[in-house]
């Protein structure tokens, strides 16, 4: 089991041009939470807190820029981060709850630049260490998160930010699951909706 | 006697609008808030906003008004996918997607997020929004409006005479024959992103040379009468925005520039790259000038009112007053779709039976900020924090030194422009500082022009046409004629300046650069770095002050420094 688990493991990198994809995303995901955090500080109440938030954003979107280079080192060409909105989950789960959302996330995010950072110190060692640099960040992060939910101090956050947590890894699965059936229902809808081609007209020109 | 809250989203540049027995009371930007550019989201957190500044609960309001018809806007978006058969297929799942996960709903969206039965929710047409957020803000009457953007519903430009219940339709012109489209393929020609990088091709057209004017003549044809046509062939299918252009538009003006290769106007291939913003920005600006003769033709009106997202082009703008048929010329500062908001509260406060109050209308319209609570995360940043006596005066003696001020003070603005409530400063008259602003603290490309502010009794000594209607929102740009103004200028000798009425937020700081220190203007830009939001919140300044270092941040009276 452990064998097939890094056998998919090493294939998520090691398909073509899957390196880069998979650093754009990461990318893209420390944007967003930095987005998240900005909010965040904009709208606790908590001048110590709030500080807190906006130093995690700053870190957040470095490490942005960081694997936005890194993406573009891989894929040997100039790229972009796509612009995309966040969940606001401050706004949506209230402190306590986005806390523990948060340190769920910067655990899991942790782990995985853990084995990230592992895999690549033999194969691209400078890579490695840019992932390392991160690294430092996330458990700073998953640290800070602890105890500011302990001082926030509200035990059912947790289970909560579990549950949506949960709720969000499904309903990206259940996505991907059911995209190409969606697809396939709305290409077949095109279709037959073809013959209305026909008679679709270009606006008119000229004053109404 | 009613509360209408007017909402615009799900497009581009999602804000809501709250007026109040005629009188506007709150307007708010979604992007400023969630700090996403542009951010086409429902405007959750921007109603809250605008219910709190009013002091009202979401039941409280009589009605709430979304800026365009939904239905008809999916109507014209399912057709267009299928008049591209059989290339919109991708496009026609897309659009379905969006329409059927919510964009179809934003009439019960917006009633269950307020908390008022479905049947106080009503939507208005995306035109007539744009055209009352003009009529119904415009300093003068016996105006004639004219709306032109990409596209509405199915409309592109129209011309509107005011009336009792509301702007009234004259004339229109449909999609795709839109002036905004057109630009619009240009700038993702250009390579740079639509909805947001149509500013920067005005300001690199200032560079180039118009000699690609008959290409592009041959794309679009601008008839006698003021309407005009798009060839097809030139243009995308407006299916991908990145790629509204089309085929014979590659061929005749040579490949698009490829987006991630930093600028040179020194060379070459940039240099035709200039050119063409050259050539489209004079095409541009004889169109909307068509327009407005049509729209004079056509009411007789001594003046005219603009909105729309092509209203934001200050140079077409200049031109419509200097050489169009119009004693003065107005252009709502919210011009994009953001505005369809404010429009949209302003018809609805109309349909029940209040009439819209012009003189309540200020660009300062947004959240407020907290000095207190600013310092105090200030602090806990390890910044230092001061309160100080008269922050104008202190501001100005910084800026005489030749520092960057970031300088936040009350209502956060309506619209895309800094006008001196979130704004950064430094000295009009050094090019070297100007350089700095754009490179270091703003990170944008070296085209970008900057403004000037100057204190409205000064205007007419230092630029040529100004004051006029638009110079207090930065909507169209004057030739430069005083001393003083050399890091202000743009390279082809104009300027977008600001005139500062006495009260307005810039105007005790300009006081103080005149007295202190003999300066008479300050060079002045948004509070943003770039392809970010104008920062709104105290929180949001100290965000910016932190990544982007200027040398001093003002937050009303606080002064914050490293
Ligand atoms: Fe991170
Ligand atoms: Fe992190
Ligand atoms: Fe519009």
């Amino acid at each position: 089991m452990r064998a097939l688990a890094d056998f998919v493991y090493t294939l998520s990198w090691r398909l073509p041009g899957r390196t880069w994809r998979r650093l754009l995303a990461f990318a893209e995901a420390e944007a967003e939470s930095a987005l998240e955090l900005r909010c965040a500080a904009a709208l606790t109440t908590d001048a110590a807190r709030a500080a807190r938030y906006l130093e995690h954003a700053a870190d957040e979107a470095r490490h942005a820029q960081i694997l936005l280079r890194r993406a573009e080192l891989a894929k040997q060409a100039p790229s972009m981060l796509p612009r995309r909105g966040h969940a606001h989950l401050f706004a949506r789960l209230g402190e306590a709850a986005f806390l523990a959302f948060v340190h769920l996330g910067e655990r899991r995010g942790r782990r995985q630049f853990e084995a990230h950072v592992r895999f690549f110190e033999k194969r691209d060692p400078a890579l490695a260490n840019a992932l390392r640099s991160i690294l430092a960040d996330e458990r700073r992060h998953e640290a800070y998160t602890a105890e500011l939910l302990t001082a926030v101090g509200e035990p059912r956050a947790t289970r909560r930010a579990r549950w949506l947590d949960r709720g969000m890894r499904w309903r990206r699965a259940g996505g991907a699951l059911t995209e190409p059936l969606f697809a396939l229902t709305m290409g077949l809808l095109y279709l037959l909706s073809a013959p209305l081609a026909a008679l679709v007209r270009r606006g008119p020109a000229g004053w109404r | 006697m009613a509360a209408v809250l007017g909402i615009s989203a799900h497009y581009h540049d999602a804000a809501a609008a709250l007026v109040v027995d005629g009188r506007i009371v709150a307007a708010q930007q979604e992007e400023r808030l969630s700090r996403v550019k542009n951010d086409p989201s429902l405007p959750r957190q921007a109603i809250d906003a605008c219910l709190a500044l009013g002091g009202l609960r979401g039941p409280d309001l009589d009605r709430v008004v979304f800026y365009e018809n939904p239905y008809r806007k999916l109507e014209r978006i399912l057709v267009g996918a299928l008049g591209a058969f059989p290339r919109g297929a991708r496009f026609f799942r897309r659009a379905l997607r969006d329409q059927l996960g919510d964009k179809l709903w934003v009439l019960d969206e917006l009633a269950a997020h307020c908390g008022v039965p479905r049947a106080r929710v009503d939507f208005v047409a995306h035109h007539a929004s744009h055209a009352a957020s003009a009529l119904d803000t415009a300093p003068f009457g016996e105006a004639v409006a004219l709306t032109i953007d990409g596209v509405g519903e199915a409309e592109s430009t129209a011309i509107w005479r005011p009336g009792p219940g509301g702007p009234e339709a004259l004339t229109a012109l449909e999609h795709p024959h839109s002036l905004g489209l057109f630009y619009a393929a240009i700038t993702a020609f250009l390579g740079f992103r639509v909805n947001e990088g149509e500013y920067k091709v005005m300001g690199l057209a200032a560079f180039g040379e118009p000699r690609f004017r008959e290409a592009l003549d041959r794309m679009v044809t601008l008839h006698d009468d003021g309407a005009f046509t798009l060839r097809p062939d030139a243009f995308g299918d407006h299916l991908r925005l990145d790629r509204a252009y089309g085929d014979a538009m590659v061929r005749a003006l040579g490949p698009p520039r490829d987006p991630h290769r930093p600028w040179d106007l020194e060379a070459t291939a940039d240099r035709h790259y200039a050119d063409v913003a050259a050539s489209a920005q004079d095409l541009l600006e004889d169109a909307v000038l068509g327009l407005a003769r049509a729209a004079h033709r056509r009411s007789g009106a001594r003046h005219l009112v603009l909105a729309g997202g092509v209203a934001l082009n200050c140079r077409a703008n200049a031109r419509v007053l200097a050489e169009g048929p119009f004693g003065r010329v107005y252009v709502h500062p919210a011009a994009g779709d953001a505005g369809g908001a404010l429009g949209a509260a302003l018809l609805g406060a109309r349909q029940l039976g209040d009439t819209p109050d012009p003189g309540s209308f200020t660009p300062a319209l947004g959240v407020r900020v907290d000095p207190g609570h600013t310092a105090a995360v200030a602090a806990h940043l390890g910044l230092r924090g001061e309160r100080v006596a008269d922050p104008a005066a202190d501001a100005a003696a910084r800026l005489a030194e030749g520092a960057i001020v970031a300088w936040v003070q009350g209502r956060a603005e309506w619209g895309p422009r800094a006008l001196g409530q979130r704004s950064l400063l430094t000295r009009a008259d050094d090019e070297s500082l100007r350089d700095v602003l754009n490179r270091r603290i703003k990170g944008r490309e070296p085209f970008r022009p900057f403004a000037p502010a100057v204190r409205t009794a000064h205007a007419a000594a230092l630029f040529e046409g100004a004051p006029n209607d638009m110079t207090p929102t930065m909507t169209t740009v004057c030739r430069v004629a005083g001393e003083g103004l050399a890091g202000a200028t743009h390279v082809d000798g104009t300027a977008r300046v600001q005139t500062v009425e006495p009260g307005g937020a810039l105007d005790p700081l300009l006081e103080a650069l005149e007295r202190d220190h003999g300066l008479r203007a300050v060079l002045h830009t948004s509070l943003n770095a770039a392809g970010e939001p104008l920062v709104a919140r105290g929180t949001d300044a100290l965000d910016f002050f932190v990544r982007r270092k200027p040398d001093v941040l003002y937050v009303e009276d606080l002064r914050i420094t490293r």
